[in-house]
C-alpha cells in the first residue's frame, strides 16, 4: 500500500473519470458523487502520505536518498548504438519541496469538487474532465522524471482548455484559447531545455549496470556511483554504454553531466553569445514564470479567471499557479544554481515588480474576480522574491506563500462565486451595503480579505514575513539581492490593504443598494454547501497561520538541502 | 555567547496559566458575545471584570520583582528558532492594570451607551477582540509577537471605527485608520528585517543581549555571536543601526498617530464614543509609546533625535488644530494626538519614565474626558426625534450644560484640569516631568534643538486654551440647541446619565488627582518613579545616546524651578485667555453658534489641521489612483495588447502564407503542367497518323544523319 | 563482274521499293514495296559475300532474311486483312487512327 501510495494518488481521480465515462446518461446525478468520492479518497491518501513522511530525513535535494515514498521502474528505453541508451522512468516520489504542494492540491481539488456540485450543463464531460485534470495535476507534483513531469504538465492544458472553453463565461473561447496558447509557449521553452538536458545528463546507476561495473540487482552505494561518474569523466566507460536519463534528481547534480555536454557545468557551450546554461535557465524560468504568472507574462490570468467557472478558477488559482513556482524550484534553480545566482537580481526585481504592479492593477479593477486575479499576480511576486533571496527563510517563505495562497485564493474565488451564483454579476460598483443583507457572507469575505492582505494569525502573514526577512538577510549571507528590494516590497502590503478594504467598503458597507432591484430576493445568505467549502478553508488558513510548524516541519529539511545545494554550487 | 543560551525555553511556570487567562478571557468574550443576543453586554463585562481581577492578582503577586520571563518554541526554520516569550515586569503589570481597568469601565459604560443598538452583541465581541490584542502587545516580549498583536489591534480598531458600517463616513474612516497604520507597519516590518538579519531572533531579550555584544568597526555594525556552537558574524553598515530604530519607530508613528500619519485619528471619531475612549485615547494609541519603551535600550542617538523631533512637531501641530474645532470629539482627538506627541517627545529625549508616566495619567484623564463627552452625546441623542436630527457632537448645539448635567460637568472639569496641566492633577506631574527632561536634554544637546523646547512649551499654552475653550463652550452660557432647532426638543429634560454612565466617569476623574500617585508636586517623588526607572542604552559606543541618568541631579534641581514656573504660567495664561474669549457673553462665545468653516489662512490651517488631509487626498491618494488606473490601462492595452497583437500578427502571417502557398507554391506546380500541355498541343500536329509520312521522315532523317556522319 | 554494278542494282531496287512504299495508297502495294527493299538488301548481302573469300556469311544471312520476309509477309498480310475487315478499306491515307 505505502510503496504504491503516490501511484494510487495519481490514478484514483483517473479511475473516477473512467467511472464517470462508463455511467450511462440516465445516472447523471451520480457523476458529482463519483467525483466527490474520488477526490475525498485522494485527499485521504494524500494525508496518509503526509503522515508517512519521515521529517527527519535530510540531505541535499540532488540525492535520491532523501526522496521518500519512491516508486521507480523503467518505462521504456531505446538503444541508440554508439549514442548510448535513452531511458525514461516512471519515477515518482516526494520530498519537502513537493509534499506540501501535493497536500494543497488534494485539499483544493476536494473543495473544488464540492464547489462543482451545482454544475448542471453537460455533466458527464465536466466531471470527466475535472477528474482528468486532478489526475494530471497530482501527477505533475510527484513526478521526478522530467519526461513524466512534462507529460503531466502538458496534459493539464487539455482538460483546462475545455473546462474554460465550454463551461466558462461569455468570452470563454477567447480566454480558453489564450490560456492554452500562452502556456504552450512556456511549455515549448521547457521542452527545448528538456532536450538539451537529455543530451547532457546520464543516469550513473544505469550506466554502471550497462557497462557491467555492477549488477542491476545490487543496491548502489555512493562509492559505486562516484566510480561510474569518474569513469564517464575520464572516458573509461564507452560512449555506447552511457544511459541518458530524464531523472530530475540526477539533473540537479553537476557530476551527472557528460563531459563536454552543452549544459554541463564546465561547458563552453554558447547560445547567442551567452553561456548555454544561462540561456537554458532563462528558458526554464520564463516557461514557469508564465505559469506562475509573473510580470510581464501574466495577462492570460485575468481573462482565464474571469471566464472560468468558479471551481475551475479555484483550481487554477489554488494549484495550477503553484506548478509554476514548484517548477522553478525543482528544475530551474536546482539544475542551474550558478545561473540562478547570476540572475538573482533580475528574478528579485521581477518579483518585486509583480508585487507592486499586481497590487496597483488590482486597485483599478471593477470586476471582483479580476481584482482577485491581479492580487494573485501580486502574491506570486513574493514567491519569486523569496526564491531570489536564496536563503532558508526566503525559500521557506516562497513555498509557504504558495501553500497559503493556494488556500486563500481558493477561498477568495469561492466567495466571488457565491455572489456570481446569485446575481450573475461581479461588478464591484453594482453592489452596496451587502453586510445588511448577507451578514454571514460578509464575515467570510472579511476573513478572506484580511487573510489575503497578510494579517497576522492567517497563513499569508507567516509566508510574507519569511520572504521579507529572508530577502533582507540575503545580501549579507549570500549576496543575492540588495537590501532595498524587500523594503520596497513592503509597499505591496499597504496597496493590498488598500484594494481589499476599498472593495469591502464599496460592496459591503453603507446602505443596501444593488443595481438591479430584482437581485434583492436572490441575495440570500450562505447555504450549507457554501459553509462546507468555506469553513474548512478558514480553519486551515488559521491553523497554518497560528501553528506554522505543521508545514515547516515537513518542508524544513528539504529547504535546507535545497539552499545548501545552491550555496555549494555557487562556491564551486 | 551562544544565542541559544540567551533564548532558553523556560521551565514550566504556573504563571503561564494566569497569562493565558488574561489573553483567553477577552478572546472567549469575542467568540461568545457575538452569539449572545441580549445578554452579551453583561456577559462581556463580567468576563472583563474577571480579567481585571486576574490582573490585580498578578500585580500583587509580582509587584517589585525583577520580572519573570516565560519562553517557549513556536517553530523553527533551518537552525533558527522562532520563540514566543512573555515578560511580566513592572511596566507590563502597570499596563495590564490600566488596560483592563479602562476596558472594564468602557464595557460598563457601553451597557448604557449601546443599549438600543441592534448590533450590540457584535460590539461587545469586538471590544473583547480588542482587549485580547492589546493585552497581547503588553504581555509578549518578542518583537514578532508584538507586531502580530499590533496588527490585530489595528484590525479591531478598524472593525470598531467602522462599527456603524451603514454610515459611509464611518467605513471610510475605518479604511483610513487601517491603511495609515499599515504604512507605519511597513516601517515596523523593515525594523524586524534589519534586526533579524543581524541577530536571527525576534526575542527582545535576545536582541538586547546581542546588541550589547555588537560593535561598530570602521562604520560597520558587527554582530558576533555563536549559534549552535558556530560563530556567526553579521555585518551591516552602521547606519542600519539607526535605521532599525527609526523603522521600528515608524510603527509607533502609525499607531500612536504621530506626524505625518496622524490624520487617521480625528476621523476615527466616527466610531462609538466609548471605543474612542478605550482605543483612540487610552490604550491602543499608547501602544506605540509602549513599544518604543520596550525597544528603548536599542535605540541609538540618531533614532532618538528623530523621535524627539517628530514628537514635538506632532504635539504642536495637533494642539493648533484643536483650537478651532466645532466637534467636541474632534477637539479631544486632536488633544490626544498632541499628548501622544508629548509622550513620544519624552521617549526621544530619553525621558523613559516620564513618557510612560504621561501614558498612564493621560489614559486616565483622556478616557474620563471621552466618557464624559460620551455621556453628553448620549443624553443629547435622547432629545433627537424622527423629525429633528442634529449633530449631537457639535459644540454649537451645546452650551450651559452645567445646569442640566452637573455631575458630568465636574468629572469633565477634573479631567480637563489634568489635561491642561494644572497643579494638583496628574497631567501636571507627568507633563512637567517631560518638560523638565526635555529641557535638560536640550541644554546638553544645544544647537538647533531649542525649537523642540519652544514647541513643547507653546503646546502647554495651547492645551490649556483649547481645553477651557471647550469647557466654556459646552458647560457655560445658555443651551443653544433650542434656538437652533425646533423648540419642542426642550420638552424632554436634559439630565445626567444613569449609574452606567456616571460610575466610569467618576472613577476616571478620581484617577486624575495627583494624590493617586503621591502627595508631592514633583514627579520624581511619586511611586511611579520608584518602580519604573530610566534604563541604560545598550547600543555600541559611537552610536549610543547620552543617558539622562548620567546628568547630575543638581542640574535637574536647578532647571526644575524654572520649568515648573514657566509651565504653570503658560497654563494659567491659556486658561485666562480662554476665559476672556469664551466666557458667557464674551464676543467669541456669542458669535460661536453662527460660526461656519473658517476663512483666513491661519484659521484654516488650524481648522483643517495644516491641510495635511487635503495634501494626502488630493495629491498622494489621487496620484496612486491615477497610477493604478494608468497601469491598468497599460496592462490591458499595452501588455495584453501586445499579446493580442502577436496573436493577430500570427493570423495575418498565416493568411499571407496561405496566399503564398496557394498562389506561389501551388502556382509553380500549375505552371509546369500548363507548359507541358502547351508544348504537347504545339507538337501533336507532327503526329499525322500517316505511316508513309513517318517512313518518309525517318528516311529523311536517316539520310541527313548519314550526311552528317560521312561528311 | 564489278561490285559497283551489283550495288547500283541493289540501290535502284531499294529506291524503287521505297518509292512504292511511300507513294502507293494500297496497303498490299506497300507490302510489295517492302519486299522489294528487303530483296535489295539481300542483293547487297549476296554481292558483298561474293568478295568475301571463303566465308558465306552474307549468303546465309540473305537466306535468313528471305525466311523472315516470308514470315513477315504472312503476318503482314493477315494484319492487312484484319485492317480491311475493320476499316472496310486498305487505303493507308484513310487509316490514320494515330493522328495527334
Amino acid at each position: 500500500m505505502i510503496e504504491n501510495l503516490l501511484t494510487y494518488i495519481i490514478f484514483t481521480p483517473l479511475v473516477g473519470a473512467l467511472v464517470v465515462l462508463l455511467l450511462p446518461k440516465s445516472q447523471s446525478h451520480l457523476y458529482r458523487i463519483v467525483a466527490l468520492v474520488a477526490m475525498a479518497v485522494t485527499l485521504v491518501l494524500a494525508i496518509v502520505a503526509v503522515t508517512n513522511f519521515d521529517t527527519s530525513v535530510a540531505g541535499l535535494t540532488n540525492s535520491e536518498s532523501q526522496i521518500q515514498l519512491t516508486q521507480k521502474t523503467e518505462w521504456f528505453s531505446i538503444e541508440m548504438g554508439d549514442l548510448g541508451k535513452f531511458s525514461v522512468d516512471y519515477f515518482v516520489g516526494v520530498d519537502g519541496l513537493n509534499l506540501s504542494l501535493l497536500l494543497l492540491a488534494a485539499i483544493v481539488l476536494f473543495i473544488g469538487a464540492i464547489s462543482s456540485w451545482t454544475v448542471e450543463h453537460k455533466k458527464k464531460g465536466y466531471f470527466g474532465l475535472y477528474l482528468l485534470l486532478a489526475s494530471s495535476i497530482l501527477g505533475c507534483f510527484v513526478a521526478l522524471d522530467f519526461f513524466l513531469f512534462y507529460l503531466f504538465f502538458e496534459f493539464m492544458l487539455l482538460p483546462m482548455y475545455f473546462l474554460i472553453g465550454i463551461w466558462g463565461g461569455p468570452r470563454r473561447e477567447y480566454a480558453a484559447i489564450k490560456f492554452f496558447l500562452y502556456t504552450l509557449v512556456g511549455s515549448i521553452l521547457i521542452l527545448i531545455v528538456m532536450i538539451g538536458l537529455y543530451n547532457s545528463v546520464y543516469d550513473p546507476f544505469k550506466t554502471g549496470v550497462e557497462a557491467g561495473i555492477f549488477e542491476a540487482s545490487v543496491l548502489p552505494t555512493e562509492e559505486m556511483i562516484i566510480d561510474v561518474q569518474q569513469g564517464v569523466q575520464n572516458g573509461a566507460i564507452d560512449d555506447a554504454d552511457i544511459v541518458k536519463s530524464f531523472n530530475m534528481i540526477s539533473m540537479a547534480d553537476d557530476a551527472n553531466y557528460l563531459p563536454y555536454s552543452i549544459l554541463g557545468r564546465n561547458s563552453f557551450g554558447e547560445i547567442f553569445g551567452q553561456s548555454a546554461r544561462w540561456m537554458a535557465f532563462l528558458a526554464l524560468l520564463i516557461g514557469f514564470a508564465i505559469k506562475l504568472p509573473a510580470f510581464p507574462f501574466h495577462t492570460w490570468l485575468p481573462d482565464a479567471h474571469v471566464e472560468a467557472p468558479t471551481p475551475v478558477s479555484v483550481v487554477l488559482a489554488g494549484i495550477l499557479l503553484k506548478i509554476g513556482g514548484y517548477g522553478i524550484i525543482r528544475t530551474a534553480f536546482s539544475f542551474f544554481p550558478d545561473a540562478a545566482y547570476h540572475y538573482s537580481w533580475l528574478i528579485g526585481f521581477f518579483g518585486l515588480f509583480s508585487i507592486l504592479y499586481g497590487a496597483m492593477n488590482a486597485l483599478a479593477q471593477k470586476d471582483l474576480k479580476k481584482l482577485i486575479a491581479y492580487s494573485s499576480v501580486s502574491h506570486m511576486g513574493f514567491v519569486l522574491l523569496g526564491l531570489a533571496a536564496m536563503t532558508v527563510e526566503g525559500v521557506t517563505g516562497a513555498i509557504y506563500q504558495m501553500f497559503s495562497h493556494g488556500l486563500i485564493s481558493s477561498m477568495l474565488f469561492l466567495i466571488a462565486g457565491v455572489i456570481y451564483d446569485r446575481t450573475h454579476d461581479r461588478g464591484i460598483e453594482n453592489y452596496g451595503g451587502l453586510a445588511n443583507q448577507m451578514p454571514k457572507y460578509t464575515v467570510m469575505v472579511t476573513i478572506a480579505f484580511f487573510a489575503s492582505l497578510g494579517l497576522p494569525g492567517f497563513s499569508g502573514f507567516i509566508a510574507e514575513l519569511m520572504v521579507f526577512i529572508g530577502a533582507f538577510k540575503s545580501y549579507g549571507v549570500i549576496g543575492a539581492i540588495p537590501y532595498w528590494m524587500p523594503i520596497v516590497a513592503t509597499a505591496g502590503l499597504v496597496l493590498g490593504a488598500g484594494y481589499y478594504l476599498w472593495t469591502l467598503q464599496r460592496m459591503f458597507f453603507g446602505k443596501f443598494w444593488v443595481k438591479d432591484k430584482a437581485w434583492k430576493e436572490h441575495l440570500t445568505d450562505l447555504n450549507l454547501r457554501e459553509y462546507l467549502m468555506l469553513v474548512p478553508l478558514v480553519v486551515l488558513i488559521l491553523w497554518f497561520g497560528i501553528y506554522p510548524a505543521t508545514l515547516l516541519d515537513l518542508i524544513g529539511n528539504s529547504v535546507e538541502g535545497f539552499t545548501q545545494l545552491i550555496s555549494e554550487s555557487i562556491q564551486k | 555567547m551562544d544565542i541559544n543560551d540567551i533564548i532558553i525555553v523556560t521551565d514550566f511556570n504556573p504563571l503561564i496559566f494566569w497569562i493565558l487567562a488574561l489573553l483567553g478571557i477577552p478572546l472567549l468574550s469575542f467568540f461568545t458575545a457575538t452569539f449572545l443576543k441580549k445578554n452579551a453586554p453583561l456577559w462581556a463585562s463580567t468576563l472583563l471584570f474577571a480579567n481585571l481581577l486576574v490582573a490585580i492578582y498578578l500585580a500583587i503577586e509580582y509587584w517589585g520583582t525583577q520580572g519573570v520571563t516565560i519562553r517557549g518554541d513556536w517553530f523553527g526554520i533551518g537552525d533558527t528558532r522562532f520563540t514566543y516569550s512573555f515578560f511580566i515586569d513592572q511596566l507590563a503589570l502597570i499596563m495590564l492594570l490600566v488596560v483592563n481597568f479602562i476596558a472594564l469601565l468602557v464595557h460598563f459604560f457601553s451597557i448604557e451607551y449601546m443599549r438600543h443598538d441592534a448590533q450590540k452583541a457584535r460590539y461587545f465581541g469586538l471590544l473583547g477582540l480588542f482587549t485580547f490584542s492589546m493585552l497581547g502587545i503588553v504581555l509578549f516580549n518578542d518583537l514578532l509577537f508584538i507586531f502580530i498583536f499590533w496588527e490585530l489591534v489595528g484590525l479591531s480598531s478598524y472593525l470598531l471605527i467602522g462599527f456603524w458600517f451603514e454610515k459611509k463616513s464611518a467605513s471610510l474612516a475605518a479604511n483610513k485608520a487601517f491603511i495609515m497604520n499599515r504604512i507605519g507597519d511597513l516601517g515596523f516590518l523593515t525594523g524586524l528585517m534589519i534586526l533579524y538579519a543581524q541577530f536571527q531572533t525576534f526575542d527582545l531579550e535576545g536582541i538586547k543581549s546581542l546588541t550589547i555584544l555588537s560593535s561598530i568597526e570602521d562604520g560597520n555594525w558587527i554582530a558576533e555571536y555563536f549559534k549552535n556552537g558556530e560563530l556567526v558574524r553579521n555585518s551591516l553598515d552602521g547606519r542600519w543601526l539607526s535605521a532599525a530604530g527609526i523603522a521600528l519607530f515608524c510603527g509607533a508613528v502609525g499607531k500612536s498617530a504621530q506626524f505625518p500619519l496622524q490624520v487617521w485619528l480625528p476621523d476615527a471619531m466616527e466610531g462609538p464614543t466609548p471605543v474612542s475612549a478605550l482605543i483612540h485615547a487610552a490604550t491602543m494609541v499608547a501602544a506605540g509609546v509602549f513599544m518604543i519603551a520596550r525597544i528603548f535600550v536599542i535605540l541609538d542617538a540618531q533614532a532618538l533625535e528623530v523621535i524627539a523631533v517628530v514628537g514635538a512637531i506632532t504635539a504642536f501641530m495637533a494642539a493648533v488644530a484643536a483650537l478651532s474645532q466645532f466637534d467636541i470629539k474632534k477637539v479631544l482627538a486632536y488633544s490626544t494626538i498632541s499628548q501622544l506627541g508629548y509622550m513620544v517627545l519624552a521617549m526621544g529625549v530619553g525621558a523613559y519614565t516620564a513618557g510612560l508616566f504621561h501614558l498612564v495619567t493621560h489614559a486616565m484623564f483622556k478616557a474620563g474626558l471621552f466618557l464624559s463627552a460620551g455621556t453628553i452625546i448620549h443624553q443629547l441623542h435622547q432629545l433627537e426625534t424622527e423629525e429633528t436630527r442634529f449633530d449631537t457632537q457639535d459644540m454649537r448645539v451645546m452650551g450651559g450644560l452645567r445646569k442640566f448635567m452637573p455631575f458630568t460637568f465636574f468629572c469633565f472639569l477634573i479631567c480637563a484640569l489634568a489635561l491642561a496641566g494644572i497643579p494638583g492633577f496628574t497631567g501636571f506631574l507627568s507633563k512637567d516631568a517631560i518638560l523638565l527632561d526635555t529641557a535638560v536634554w536640550i541644554d546638553e544637546k544645544g544647537g538647533g534643538f531649542y525649537f523642540i523646547e519652544v514647541l513643547a512649551f507653546a503646546t502647554v499654552l495651547l492645551t490649556a486654551f483649547y481645553t477651557f475653550r471647550m469647557i466654556f463652550l459646552v458647560f457655560t452660557g445658555t443651551f443653544r440647541l433650542p434656538n437652533l432647532v425646533d423648540k419642542s426638543v426642550t420638552l424632554k429634560p436634559l439630565k445626567d446619565g444613569n449609574i452606567f454612565l456616571k460610575l466610569p466617569a467618576v472613577l476616571l476623574a478620581i484617577g486624575s488627582f495627583s494624590l493617586v500617585f503621591g502627595l508631592s508636586f514633583k514627579a520624581e517623588d511619586t511611586w511611579f518613579y520608584q518602580v519604573i526607572q530610566n534604563p541604560i542604552f545598550l547600543v555600541p559606543e559611537p552610536y549610543a545616546a547620552f543617558n539622562l541618568i548620567d546628568i547630575p541631579l543638581e542640574y535637574f534641581e536647578f532647571l526644575h524651578a524654572r520649568v515648573v514656573t514657566i509651565s504653570i504660567i503658560l497654563a494659567l495664561a491659556g486658561l485666562v485667555t480662554a476665559f476672556l474669549m469664551y466666557r458667557p457673553g464674551a464676543r467669541f462665545a456669542t458669535s460661536f453658534p453662527e460660526k461656519r468653516e473658517p476663512i483666513g489662512f491661519f484659521r484654516q490651517i488650524s481648522f483643517y489641521h495644516w491641510y495635511q488631509n487635503a495634501l494626502y487626498e488630493k495629491v498622494i491618494l489621487k496620484f496612486i489612483l491615477m497610477m493604478s488606473r494608468w497601469l491598468a490601462w497599460f496592462d490591458e492595452k499595452v501588455l495584453d495588447g501586445f499579446v493580442n497583437m502577436i496573436a493577430k500578427l500570427q493570423v495575418v502571417i498565416a493568411h499571407l502564407v496561405a496566399w503564398f502557398d496557394k498562389n506561389i507554391v501551388d502556382g509553380f506546380v500549375h505552371l509546369t503542367t500548363y507548359t507541358t500541355g502547351k508544348v504537347g498541343q504545339m507538337t501533336r500536329s507532327i503526329q499525322s497518323g500517316n505511316v508513309q509520312g513517318y517512313i518518309m521522315a525517318a528516311m529523311a532523317f536517316l539520310i541527313l544523319m548519314l550526311i552528317w556522319l560521312l561528311f | 563482274m564489278s561490285i559497283d554494278i551489283l550495288l547500283l542494282l541493289g540501290a535502284a531496287l531499294f529506291c524503287i521499293g521505297l518509292a512504292v512504299v511511300v507513294t502507293r495508297k494500297n496497303a498490299i502495294a506497300v507490302l510489295i514495296g517492302i519486299e522489294l527493299m528487303l530483296n535489295a538488301a539481300n542483293l547487297n548481302l549476296v554481292a558483298f559475300s561474293r568478295f568475301d573469300g571463303d566465308q558465306l556469311q552474307g549468303q546465309i544471312f540473305a537466306l535468313f532474311v528471305i525466311t523472315v520476309a516470308a514470315a513477315e509477309a504472312a503476318v503482314a498480310l493477315a494484319i492487312v486483312v484484319k485492317v480491311y475487315q475493320h476499316f472496310n478499306t486498305a487505303d493507308l491515307d484513310q487509316i490514320n487512327e494515330l493522328k495527334g
